[in-house]
């Protein structure tokens, strides 16, 4: 018996748009993800890097950055702790692989239920946040990579921005928050028109 | 009333009419006017009446200084008093009406004030209203709010919508005019971030008033706008200066217009964060006092100037203008070009170049002359130093003291000020934080002399921000130097002289001030009210402090100004809370099976951040009857109960079990994998801080659950202690709590329920004993399961990855239908453990030690434990404490009451403990409580009494022990 894998924190699966309706709505979609955070254990950072440079192929980042290779992503936590993104698919797999590649590197733990990953684009997507978070987010100083830990919304969140022209940025939050950043989302962008996109539901 | 509204000029759209309303008569204005600017074009002279005296008062100046144009604005849930005229952009169908007068503006009963004058001098109110006593609330109260009144607010739910933004920049321009404009312009081209605020809806502040430099205005804003790293925002006012260069602003998105649009804001509170800041804020023209200065046609010369220039309005047929220095002459030259039938400048000084230049253009010039007095149809003029006057006929005085830099928010950054003897007036000292002023703001005066000075000050804020680069762009020339001034403030001659025209403050209240003791500025401001007012004395405040000067003896310098504080204009309280109210007023956190609960009909009840099930009602069920329901089927069959709200934490590492020996009393290196353990933990000074379970996963692996309350302050504590007093432990710890959904699963019925629901594990109780952790799945979701009990019953915590929180809890619901399985809430689960006797947040309230809670035998033989040492201080280990004990009622039939005082009589002065919690108990058909009482140990079985005084009740009571349920712990290991 198995049950399908609901990877969305929000109840209405269905998208849904709000706020007026103009020509730089802000896009907000929930990105289902694998969530694994690994601590080092004492004196094992190095070891640490080195494994998941070789396991997953990604350099894991210095602080205040990501790092990103192929599907996967990593981002600096705190020092000697990293959060790996990797797609949701691997949920069943990645948190047990890791655990055992890193025996004694380091603590492995899931977060993938933890932590709900929301991006957020379009040309007004800063101007949303200027008004929920109180970093610098102008691409002079906070460059494609970058990522912080702050409050959006009042809620503790791990922000980074992706590369690309358009403005792009992830927002990483504790589940049992994600639908109030999104209530604080929509209101902030109701002056640009919102939509949103709820993760879908994967087969079992 | 004839229209006053020249044939063209200003800045304002003839073609376009408004339609708005004063005090109920229909007006109309253009698109470019202020509210005042439409009243006076329609020839109103009277809009206002003053605080104190009722006296009648008029429109005075074109801005953020107006004294006396206080309105109340809108109707309805967005009516709002004390907008000022001056400052309220018109627009269609605007509802404005005069504020305190009663029952008319032109008929004012309280006007009578004025004759009893002598009786509300300065201190009034300390001195009159202080006996008898009980007539304060009664009678002098209302009576002086009445004759004060303010206008009127809303009293239903503001309609509207606020938000607050932030913004970084490099460099921030506070006002456009010149220099600010040039100041913009040069960071802005060396390539810095810059925002550039307007207070007015118009950019350009003073070049607004000057047609000659209409070109270089243009100009320079086409080449702001085309930077696309400048922002230019309108209608914005900063009105606060703090610490590490933040910067408040209010931006009027919407106040323009008769409601905001959909979705639009009508507010936004603005923060900035700017390496650098340009204060070009401008300078204020300052007030003479004189009798009558507070006269409906007494403007200030400046403002005369805005209405003529940028308005097309001449608000009066004869005007006299009163100088002391040259900028009062281009008043009188713009008057004369408007067309009035006399225009008469009165120059204080003896000499003036200007003389001729004015009287060619038909000005009448008198020098050395003052005006002794203007009862709104005529002035009186005579000679300095002369007592005879000659009153000139004339409905309108424009008056010039000089005029003050705007220091504001350059004293609020710290910076002090100097007097400037040149100007009689401050300007910025040393800078304390990273900000300059430029032009007017620093007592640079002219168009060409200010914008040279703001692109100067531009560049160099550029630079220290890391953009080097020369102005490349053209500057207006440097006019001819102005003639110097002569300090002049206070004509002396019969009749009030007004120095703070909002809070009717004149001369005479000045110098009262003075000969009753309040000599000092700032003491003189408050016996007075002098500057208090929502103009913050920008018109009359040195003029003020020039008279208590001279009472004293003393150069105006050496009296000061009071300090300058945020905010230098009025702000809403609502567009502080900028979005934050009602459901956006604290975050709400939301368990995995949120959605559940309100499908299923819970109510709600918020605990700390989160939205927890209060209880499920059925149909009909009302006070205590769905609580009492859900507790009986978990003592009699089986229940089920989200405790997401649990806080968990990963805690893993060779230290990890060391690490946890010396954070709890009791010792978790002895605990085996598989299994948990009740734990309590203490703060550094020995008093309990939390409980809860601890589980061994693996040998270095544990899972730490905490309360509710204390899941972020335990993990705190452990980062603290990890980090900074035992750096030598190997240990990694990270909060779990919203990886896993959590639900009790509690009842004799329970171990059935799971049975049926779990795979992959043996739960008979011999294989898996109270106490023991193991791994299986439900419904093909992996499960962790803890026999852990908190109702006292057979009881299971089953803990699934957040997601699949709901698949389990349905899949568990099924499992348990054949047995009666319900929901049960936060008060089910309180009644249960008050009956059970188990502490919680009422007990560990920051106050007891682990022995009052009878749980000092926890604490480990060896071994330092934070919190042991400080435990074993007297006060804490005194064997008198109150202990936590049960507590019953004799009479069964009597309710008890959490807060009640255990005495041993009743009438007995001598308080011997507490109730701290209280429920109706399903199994013995009474209220029972816990409590903590003095030596409780040894009261069991005694009768003592709980007293409310509070409801006049005493109950007798006995004491208990406090597990009502159960004591000997045998349900939960069956």
């Amino acid at each position: 018996m198995s049950a399908p894998d609901r990877r969305s924190r929000f109840p209405a699966s269905q998208p849904r748009q709000g706020g007026r309706s103009g020509d730089a709505p802000l896009t907000i979609v929930e990105r289902p993800a694998t969530l694994v955070q690994v601590n080092a254990r004492k004196g094992r950072q190095a070891e640490l890097v080195a494994a998941i440079a070789k396991t997953l192929a990604l350099a894991l980042p210095d602080a205040g950055r990501t790092a990103t290779a192929a599907d996967m992503a990593a981002l600096w936590l705190q020092p000697g702790s990293w959060l790996i993104e990797a797609p949701a698919g691997r949920r069943g797999e990645l948190p047990g692989t890791l655990a055992q590649t890193l025996n004694g590197i380091a603590a492995v733990v899931d977060q993938s239920h933890g932590r709900c990953v929301i991006e957020i684009s379009g040309a007004e997507a800063r101007a949303v946040l200027a008004r929920l978070c109180r970093l610098d987010l102008h691409e002079r100083a906070f460059a494609a990579g970058d990522s912080a830990a702050t409050l959006v919304g009042h809620v503790s969140c791990l922000i980074h921005r992706t590369g690309g022209e358009a403005p792009c940025f992830r927002l990483v939050v504790g589940s049992t928050f994600a639908e109030w950043l999104l209530h604080e989302l929509t209101a902030a962008a109701a002056s640009y028109g919102w939509r949103f996109t709820p993760a879908g539901e994967a087969a079992a | 009333m004839t229209s006053r509204r020249l044939p063209s000029g200003g800045l304002i759209d003839r073609s376009k009419t408004i339609r708005f309303s004063f005090d109920g008569r229909e007006l109309s204005g253009h698109p470019g006017d202020t509210l005042a600017s439409a009243l006076l074009a329609n020839g109103v002279r009277l809009v206002g009446r003053s605080f104190k005296y009722h006296r009648p008062r008029g429109i005075m100046t074109a801005g953020p200084d107006e004294p006396n144009a206080l309105v109340e604005l809108r109707e309805g849930a967005r009516r709002e008093p004390n907008s000022k005229a001056t400052e309220i952009e018109l627009h269609d169908g605007l509802v404005s009406r005069s504020q305190n007068r009663w029952p008319s503006l032109a008929f004012d009963v309280l006007a009578l004030n004025a004759l009893a004058g002598k009786a509300l001098s300065a201190g009034f109110y300390y001195k009159t209203f202080m006996w008898p006593k009980r007539f304060w609330e009664k009678l002098y109260e209302p009576l002086i709010r009445r004759a004060a009144g303010l206008g009127r607010a809303a009293t239903e739910a503001d309609p509207d919508h606020y938000e607050a933004m932030h913004a970084h920049c490099d460099v921030l321009v506070v006002g456009s005019g010149p220099a600010g404009l040039a100041a913009a312009r040069a960071a802005g081209e060396a390539g810095a971030r810059v925002i550039l605020c307007e207070r007015d809806v118009l950019i350009g502040g003073g070049l607004l008033l000057c047609p000659d430099h209409q070109a270089w205005h243009a100009d320079m804003l086409a080449a702001l706008r085309a930077l696309p790293n400048v922002e230019i925002l309108p209608r914005t006012n900063v009105f606060g200066y703090y610490d590490h260069n933040l910067l408040g602003a209010l931006e009027q998105v919407a106040d323009h217009r008769r409601e905001p649009g959909e979705h639009e804001v009508r507010q936004r509170y603005r923060t900035f964060r700017a390496r650098q800041v340009v204060l070009a804020t401008g300078a204020s023209e300052r007030l003479i006092a004189l009798p009558g200065n507070d006269r409906p046609g007494v403007m200030m010369a400046g403002a005369v100037l805005a209405y003529l220039r940028r308005f097309g309005v001449a608000p009066g047929e004869n005007a006299v203008v009163f100088t002391n220095n040259d900028s009062a002459y281009d008043t009188a030259l713009a008057l004369a070009e408007a067309g009035l039938g006399r225009v008469t400048l009165a120059d204080a000084r003896p000499q003036s170049e200007l003389a001729g230049v004015v009287a060619a253009r038909g000005v009448e010039v008198r020098l050395g002359t003052e005006v002794a007095g203007f009862d709104g149809k005529s002035v009186m003029l005579r000679q300095r130093g002369s007592s005879i006057g000659e009153p000139i006929v004339a409905d309108l005085l424009c008056l010039s003291g000089g005029w003050n830099p705007n220091v504001q928010l350059a004293s609020q950054s710290g910076a002090k000020t100097q007097w400037n003897a040149e100007l009689a007036s401050h300007v910025p000292g040393e800078p304390v934080q990273a900000e300059r002023s430029a032009g007017a703001a620093r007592g640079i005066f002219g168009i060409g002399a200010a914008a040279h000075d703001g692109a100067r000050a531009g560049e160099a804020a550029a630079s220290a921000s890391g953009f080097e680069g020369k102005p490349g762009f053209a500057l207006p020339h440097i006019g001819r130097s102005e003639q110097p001034l002569v300090p002049f403030w206070e004509v002396k001659a019969d009749g009030k002289s007004f120095v703070d025209l909002q809070h009717d403050v004149t001369t005479e209240d000045i110098r009262l001030a003075h000969r009753e003791g309040y000599a000092h500025i700032e003491h003189a401001k408050r016996y007075t009210t002098h500057a208090m007012a929502t103009d913050q004395g920008k018109l009359g405040s040195l003029v003020g402090a020039a008279i208590l000067a001279e009472a004293r003896g003393e150069p105006v310098e050496a009296v000061g100004v009071p300090t300058h504080r945020p905010y230098t204009m009025p702000v809403a309280v609502g567009a502080l809370a900028g979005h934050a109210s009602g459901a956006h007023f604290q975050p709400i956190r939301r368990t995995a099976l949120h959605d559940w609960h309100l499908r299923n009909g819970a109510a709600m009840q918020p605990t700390g951040a989160w939205l927890r099930p209060f209880f499920y009602p059925k149909p009909g069920e009302t006070g205590w009857e769905p609580i009492f329901r859900e507790a009986r089927a978990v003592r009699s069959a089986v229940g089920i109960c989200d405790v997401s709200t649990l806080g968990k934490i990963d805690v893993q590492g060779p230290d990890a079990a060391t690490f946890l020996d010396r954070l709890y009393i009791n010792n978790f290196s002895t605990l085996a994998v598989g299994k948990c353990r009740y734990g309590v933990m203490l703060r550094e000074d020995g008093i309990v801080f939390d409980d809860g379970t601890t589980s061994r996963l693996g040998e270095d692996h544990f899972v730490v659950t905490t309360t509710t309350g204390n899941a972020a302050p335990v993990l705190e504590h452990m980062e603290f202690h990890a980090q900074t007093v035992w750096p030598e432990l190997d240990v990694q710890f990270c909060s779990i709590s919203d990886q896993w959904a959590q639900m009790a699963v509690a009842g004799p019925k329970s171990r059935e329920t799971l049975a049926a629901a779990v795979e992959g594990l043996e739960l008979a109780n011999e294989a898996f004993p109270f106490m023991a952790v193991g791994e299986g799945r439900i419904a093909g979701v992996p499960v962790r399961l803890f026999r852990i009990s908190f109702s006292g019953e057979l009881a299971y915590e089953v803990a699934v990855p957040s997601s699949q929180a709901e698949t389990v809890w349905e899949a568990i619901l099924a499992a348990g239908k054949p047995f009666g399985i319900v929901p049960y809430g936060l008060e089910a689960m309180s009644l249960m453990r008050v009956e059970k006797g188990h502490a919680a947040g009422p007990e560990l309230n920051g106050q007891t030690t682990a022995a009052d809670l009878g749980m000092g035998r926890m604490m480990k033989k060896a071994g330092d434990v934070i919190g042991r040492v400080l435990a074993g201080r007297p006060g804490l280990a005194d064997p008198g404490r109150p202990r936590l004990v049960g507590i019953r009622p004799v009479d069964a039939a009597q309710r008890l009451r959490g807060g009640a005082h255990i005495v041993g009589e009743p009438g007995s002065g001598t308080s011997l403990g507490w109730i701290s919690s209280v429920t109706q108990s399903i199994e013995h058909k009474c209220w029972i409580g816990l409590a903590l009482v003095e030596n409780g140990e040894s009261l069991k079985g005694q009768r003592l009494f709980a007293v409310s005084p509070l409801h006049e009740e005493s109950v007798a009571v006995t004491i208990t022990s406090p597990h009502h349920v159960d004591p000997e712990n045998a349900r939960v290991r069956a």
